[in-house]
């Protein structure tokens, strides 16, 4: 895929509202994944050329995995319940587990 | 030569019953003529009869026999490589195209997830094209799970070059949106 999402990310410099405005379109022909943008409702920016957003491919790239890495990090933080249950005991027993459970999980997934 | 009885009208002879013709034969209401049936009469059939109504084609049944990676949050058509049943070659390509004109039932499921990752809030949504455009959508409910289904149906009108295809948005956080193999989209008319 041609990661055309996160070249609109880049040039948009946000998250737009894939639902309303921008609209992505891949339509398959004889099997074959191209996909385009089929409207641009944007208002804070015209719509970019092919050009302009091939040239933001290494930044697409750059989101993609850093948006990898969220998700393993979310994972890693592990539940709320049993964050809320670290820092209960960390307040109770002066200890910094909690804190340290973070910052290990970030060290350990760091991003780009 | 045949020969004509003309009389108002015809009772059985003795009982209740009555019987026209017999094995074999064919009775005929001409062209033009009307056989009326009065309000409070029944007709009851225990053999075969043919002609009657509409029938519901054509009409068609397809699935996927295999998953489909999609772009991310992008609306793109889905491809069904095995047909069910179609009962009158209107499906090929990815497209129904009915050649029929009036009101035709279509429904379409996807069961989405993000291969090695987790969707976004946003949902899945599912939509038709007719003739490449937009023909109503839905979106499921937010999920930030791995997985979910979804299943989208609509009446569409077609005349006899309409076609239609079903797309699929899946809106991942992270991994590969994957539409998987047990997508299906089925179609049929409606009689009206």
């Amino acid at each position: 895929m041609d990661n055309l999402n996160n070249k609109i990310k880049a040039y948009l410099g946000r998250t737009p509202d894939f639902r309303e405005e921008v609209i992505l379109q891949d339509n398959m022909i004889d099997g074959v994944s191209k996909p385009y943008i089929a409207e641009w409702n944007a208002k804070d920016k015209v719509k970019p050329t092919d050009e302009q957003l091939d040239a933001l491919s290494s930044q697409a790239t750059t989101l993609e995995n850093n948006a990898k890495i969220d998700a393993k990090r979310r994972k890693e933080y592990l539940s709320w319940e049993e964050q809320l249950e670290m820092i209960y005991k960390d307040e109770k027993n002066g200890t910094t587990t909690y804190k340290e459970h973070c910052d290990k999980v970030r060290s350990d997934n760091p991003k780009e | 030569m045949a020969s004509t009885i003309f009389v108002d009208k015809v009772d059985p002879q003795s009982g209740t019953a009555l019987e026209i013709g017999s094995s074999g034969d064919t009775m005929t209401v001409p062209s033009g003529a009307t056989l009326a049936i009065a309000s409070g009469a029944t007709i009851t059939n225990s053999g075969t009869a043919t002609g009657f109504g509409e029938t519901n084609t054509p009409a068609f049944m397809v699935k996927k026999n295999d998953s489909q990676t999609v772009s991310d949050a992008t609306w793109t058509t889905l491809t069904f490589e095995t047909e069910v049943f179609d009962t009158d070659n209107t499906f090929a390509s990815n497209k129904f195209t009915p050649g029929v004109t009036g009101k035709y039932l279509l429904c379409v499921f996807v069961y989405a997830y993000a291969d090695g990752g987790s969707l976004e809030g946003t949902g899945i949504g599912l939509k038709f094209l007719k003739n490449g455009s937009t023909e109503g959508y839905t979106y499921s409910p937010s999920t930030t799970s791995n997985q979910t289904g979804v299943l989208f149906s609509r009446v569409v009108e077609s005349d006899t070059d309409d076609y239609f295809e079903a797309q699929v948005n899946i809106n991942v956080a992270s991994g590969t949106p994957t539409a998987n193999d047990q997508a299906f989209f089925y179609g049929y008319k409606l009689i009206t």
